[in-house]
């Protein structure tokens, strides 16, 4: 089994966010989660850096085409994605949030 | 295993979808590294490592929970050979994805179901290899 996830950095505390995905399990419970749950050779890998840099392209890139992908999707829905990526941006400055890459063998 | 996740797949096409306008699609591309159908944070790299960290092989099964629109499970099925089933609760995305797969000839060893990860409608041991790419 294989899966990303980016939740709030372990030791942090959680603040609300746009993004109803944050909030979930932390690091070190995701290891515990996946161990409780008969899997083993566990391996997890930071993706934090990479997240940082895909979220501020989404939100740098969005804001470039902001008259047009406002008129496709919506106004509110397009702000409300952008508040989304910015969240992410700025919760990973702060060291708030993380993503990892998940690896286990059942 | 031999390495099927070349970047210059031929896996990315333009969707349907009202929302991949010119510029949605030069955005995704700039981001993520090709026109696949993503909204998320798992970029083209990262789908063809997750592919080689998980030794997806032509004879494997497959299941990728909360699919969206197949990215990236479709991508790893077309890459790999592998069959696949993407398990998305969305009608919406699960035919965007059904569209793009149709597009790469990857139907027939492809299943799109509807349905989510606390329920899951399989029999154990049905998968070879599960992923998920940021599901709630």
């Amino acid at each position: 089994m294989a899966f990303f996830t980016y939740f709030a950095t372990p030791g942090q505390a959680r603040r609300g966010s746009p993004d109803p995905s944050v909030g979930g399990a932390d690091g070190g419970e995701h290891q515990a989660m996946l161990e409780a749950a008969g899997f083993s050779d566990i391996v997890e890998i930071d993706l934090t850096g990479a997240f940082l840099t895909t979220a501020k392209a989404w939100y740098d890139g969005r804001r470039r085409y902001a008259a047009e992908l406002a008129r496709a999707e919506g106004e509110a829905s397009f702000s409300g994605k952008q508040s989304i990526y910015l969240d992410h941006v700025k919760s990973v400055q702060a060291g708030a949030r993380s993503r990892r890459l998940f690896l286990a063998r059942s | 295993m031999d390495a099927p996740f070349e970047a210059n797949s031929g896996f990315e096409h333009s969707c349907d979808d009202v929302l991949d306008t010119p510029a949605h699609l030069s955005v995704e591309r700039e981001v993520i590294g090709a026109n696949v159908g993503a909204n998320g944070y798992t970029t083209l790299d990262q789908a063809g490592e997750l592919g080689r960290l998980v030794h997806l092989q032509r004879e494997d099964r497959l299941l990728d929970i909360g699919a969206g629109r197949g990215w990236p499970g479709l991508y790893l099925a077309e890459q790999s050979g592998c069959e696949a089933t993407l398990l998305e609760i969305s009608d919406s995305d699960l035919r965007q994805s059904l569209g793009r797969a149709e597009r790469t000839n990857i139907t027939a060893r492809c299943s799109f179901v509807r349905g989510t990860a606390t329920a899951l409608p399989f029999r154990s041991k049905s998968f070879d290899v599960l992923i998920h790419a940021d599901v709630l």
